[in-house]
């Protein structure tokens, strides 16, 4: 008998099953030679029903599983819900983006070879500094499939490409390391020359850095460091965490929170984005929104749930962590939207400050529920405008939004991260850096 | 879970071209998850984790492909997809299984699925009950309960047949205090290779109210100021600092490829004379812990570092090709869908002979870090970062006023020498720690310690 059937039977008044199929591939090369190569394939279904109005789950990788007992767990699950929050098994909505077609190109093994070869001699030919690189190669595929008792029935596929690269600088005793990557949709947009050529251009500059002087200074923040630090602090935005009272944006709406020059826009469309979708875990469909626009608070980011709580519209972030976990909210693309000014002109006037390139320990080092953070970090100094000598071992601190609130140039260069969270690079007036 | 013909065949298929080494590690995992803000359930999931990862070795490259369609067509797929990564005649033909099966040493008392979800459900109100009660300043509360229970089966073509149980159980409760526009968090997560015998063995009501006394004292708290000075690490979770800036260094993923700090090191002094450190997969029922790691092996306990001086690295046996050294039984992975590498289980730096008292009464001024939350560390440079959860200031010889929003940055190489004093008040702390091969469970520990210098990085500035 069909499942949703067998749910009726059972009591349990909407039913929706999650399924996410893929396919992934790995390769990992130490100095241009492949060390492990990695294949997988996964069936995975999550399935969630509402009964007496509370919402359980249960998730499965057993392809026998019995339909029967994973739904007497869904139910003992749902039984002890006691969050008073309305849950839904979303009907539809009225209008999906079409965002087209997924690449269908087969990428043979020796071109990933050949590729990976090429990174590997461009860095070491770069400089005799270089020691070692290491590459990964992914390439997944995805298909997800949400299909309720609503008679909703949706479907959405997503291919990628990921090359990293860490390079490893040596100069006596003295080690260095740098990351670049880039995420594609299609193989041939890869530039594996530039960013050969960018990691080992770091890895070989950061070489004999030590930490600075303890003081306040200038900071400029590099685009990568300042997505990782955004991406940190994302959950400020999620309504159901201003509901409970996890958020300093509570009653922030339409108030001043940044600086005026400060926008930062949620897009599930950007065609290179990590996380294009056109409709979120829920079946609801994702739409473009401006969380802060020139330092207003304009938006929060909501799942069915938090909107109900809220009386407005689902924004289409009612994403999962990961096919088992329950609906949360999630950011899609987001990003701080960049300026005019040239990256070089951030540096214009700066008698003496600090280039921030990277930051570390981002999971422990800032506090999500209020955006305070002291996070260990790297670079340059500035001295007279120019990018002079390299730190590390230093921390920066401050508040967020704070933060924000004093930045005084933004570059032409935002750049996503990994997850899916991108910035620019930005001149800020000043931040208190910890050294020696 | 599967036909020892099936495995057979499986494992002889992906030897079929020439590799010298296959291992199939197959899983079935249940794990419950309640979450509460609040002490107001808002989820429970019940996830049913079950398929295989097969591995092949050819000299010094390795093959890995992972799936959780166990039908006997699409693992022989699976296995001969891996295998033409190789060309060349077997060399391997027949494998005779030795079947071992061991004592269970950390046999789960009360068995996840033998406790009810409302008695489940209970422990969470009452720890909410308890951190909420501490205070008025305590304005929320976030609670998570988890049970995994854990069977593999690992086989592998020098006939290695074993399997192993784990059950594990954690409790984390974070309190969270609202004062004067602050909100400062306190956490605790007590947990181990045990069913729900944890709460007979635990305090769950000090546990809460210490959770919500940190919450409080850091909403009341100064900024920290940032500069360099020395730096009083707690006994617990402090242990966090020798996990993260020397013990990921000692793992093979990096050592084997000659980029860690640590390379060449063995037989040298690496730290303080006062330092011994030590990764023990086999106390009994602790978080870490299990009876085999995920390669297979009977867990053991490693002594890294014997009186500051290096004895050995964690090297899982992929790694023992690419690097003169013993195995050690420390290859382990989240899950079937992550490749084993080697990885730390309950690392600890071992008691010392100072007191206390001793520490804190012979430091003129510096942090007392009383409880440290998560850090990183680059292994290749050795490069970390702690953030101190609940931290203190220590003037004249007496822990004075608290201070907030403190990271502590160093690195492993040159932290372990400045290590100056150790106490006599070892104890372990839980955690997850993510590496390659996923997040898996480790305990962190140490007695209270100082390290002589140190940066500190605070909101307050230099002044």
């Amino acid at each position: 008998m069909n499942i949703f059937n067998v749910a009726k039977q059972k009591g349990i008044e909407d039913l929706e099953l999650y399924t996410s199929k893929s396919q992934g591939k790995n390769i990992s090369a130490l100095n241009g030679t492949v060390e492990s190569y990695q294949i997988s394939n996964q069936d995975l279904l999550s399935v969630r029903g509402i009964i007496d109005g509370k919402m359980g789950y249960v998730y499965t990788e057993d392809l026998n599983e019995n339909t029967d007992e994973l739904l007497n767990r869904l139910i003992d699950n749902a039984k002890i819900v006691s969050s008073p929050d309305v849950e839904e098994i979303f009907s539809g909505s009225d209008e999906y983006t079409d965002l087209g077609e997924i690449s269908s190109e087969v990428v043979e093994h020796d071109e990933i070879i050949s590729m990976v070869e090429l990174i590997n001699k461009t860095a070491k030919e770069f400089d005799s500094k270089i020691s070692d690189t290491n590459i990964v190669f992914i390439e997944n595929t995805n298909e997800t499939k949400i299909q309720n008792s609503k008679n909703l029935k949706l479907e959405k596929k997503d291919k990628h490409y990921i090359l990293a690269i860490s390079t490893v600088g040596l100069l006596g005793e003295q080690k260095s390391s740098a990351f670049e990557f880039e995420v594609v949709k299609s193989f041939k947009d890869f530039n594996p020359k530039k960013i050969a050529l960018d990691s080992a251009k770091a890895a070989v500059a950061e070489l004999g850095a030590g930490p600075c002087k303890s003081g306040s200074y200038p900071i400029v923040l590099k685009n990568t460091a300042g997505s990782e630090i955004l991406s940190a602090i994302r959950g400020m935005f999620y309504a159901e965490n201003v509901q409970k009272g996890l958020s300093p944006l509570k009653d922030k709406l339409n108030e001043k929170i940044t600086g005026g020059n400060i926008t930062i826009v949620d897009d599930p469309f950007i065609k290179v984005g990590m996380n294009r979708s056109s409709f979120d875990d829920e079946g609801v469909s994702t739409s473009v929104t401006t969380l802060i626009e020139n330092g207003n608070l304009n938006s929060y980011l909501h799942n069915l749930k938090s909107s109900k709580i809220d009386k407005v519209e689902s924004t289409g972030n009612g994403f999962k962590a990961s096919v088992q976990s329950k609906v949360g909210t999630s950011t899609t693309n987001l990003y701080i939207k960049e300026n005019d000014s040239s990256f070089e002109s951030l540096f214009e006037g700066i008698k003496k400050g600090v280039y921030i390139t990277r930051v570390a320990g981002t999971h422990s080092g800032i506090n999500g529920i209020n955006g305070d953070f002291s996070l260990q970090s790297q670079g340059f100094m500035i001295e007279d405008g120019k990018i002079t000598t390299p730190v590390r071992l230093i921390t920066i601190a401050g508040n967020y939004f704070d933060m924000l609130s004093k930045v005084e140039k933004i570059a032409n260069d935002m750049k996503f991260n990994l997850t899916g969270v991108g910035a620019p690079s930005m001149l800020i007036k000043e931040l208190p850096v910890s050294g020696k | 879970m599967l036909k020892d013909q099936v495995i057979k065949d499986v494992l002889i298929t992906a030897l079929s071209t020439g590799a010298d080494f296959a291992e199939i590690f197959l899983e079935d995992k249940v794990s419950n998850n309640l979450q509460a803000e609040g002490g107001v359930i808002s989820s429970a999931n019940n996830s049913h984790i079950k398929g295989a990862g097969i591995r092949v070795f050819k000299e010094k490259e390795v093959v890995y492909g992972y799936s959780n369609n166990l039908e006997t067509d699409k693992l022989l797929k699976l296995a001969s997809d891996l295998a033409s990564s190789f060309n060349g005649a077997p060399i391997i033909s027949e494998i005779i299984f030795n079947k071992t099966s061991s004592k269970d040493k950390h046999k789960a008392k009360i068995h996840p699925k033998d406790v009810s979800i409302e008695q489940k459900a209970k422990y969470i109100t009452d720890a909410h009950n308890y951190a909420k009660s501490y205070d008025e300043c305590i304005s929320q509360t976030r609670i998570t309960l988890s049970d995994v229970a854990q069977e593999i089966l690992i086989v592998n073509s020098n006939g290695k047949y074993v399997t192993d149980t784990r059950v594990r159980t954690r409790i984390y409760i974070t309190s969270i205090a609202s004062k004067d526009g602050q909100m400062q968090t306190g956490s605790e997560g007590p947990g181990g290779l045990v069913g729900y015998e944890l709460f007979d063995e635990i305090n769950l009501k000090e546990v809460a109210i210490d959770t919500a006394r940190v919450a409080k004292t850091m909403a009341e708290a100064e900024e920290c100021p940032s500069k360099e000075m020395p730096v009083i690490m707690n006994n617990g979770f402090g242990g966090v600092i020798f996990h993260e800036a020397c013990g990921h260094p000692l793992e093979a993923t990096t050592v084997a490829r000659g980029l860690s700090v640590f390379c060449g090191k063995l037989g040298t002094k690496i730290a303080s004379e006062l330092v011994t450190a030590i990764d023990d997969a086999t106390i009994p029922n602790a978080w870490g812990s299990g009876n085999i790691d995920d390669e297979g092996n009977p867990t053991e306990n490693i002594v890294l570092i014997k009186d500051g001086i290096l004895k050995s690295y964690l090297v899982d046996s992929f790694n023992t090709r690419l690097m003169d050294h013993e195995l050690r039984s420390c290859g382990r992975r989240e899950s079937y869908k992550f490749m084993p590498t080697s990885r730390m289980s309950n690392t600890f730096i071992d008691n010392g002979t100072s007191t206390f008292d001793e520490i804190i009464e012979n430091t003129e001024y510096g942090l007392f870090a009383a409880r440290l939350g998560g850090g990183s560390v680059n292994p290749i440079t050795g490069d970390f970062n702690f953030a101190v959860m609940e931290g203190y200031i220590v003037e004249n010889g007496k822990i004075s006023k608290p201070v907030r929003g403190a990271t502590l940055v160093g690195n492993g190489a040159e932290v372990l020498h400045k290590i100056d004093m150790i106490a006599d008040n070892l104890e372990r702390a839980q955690g997850m720690c993510g590496s390659s091969s996923g997040s898996i469970p480790a305990d962190v520990g140490q007695p209270t310690l100082r390290v002589s210098k140190m940066t500190v990085g605070g909101r307050k500035g230099a002044n």
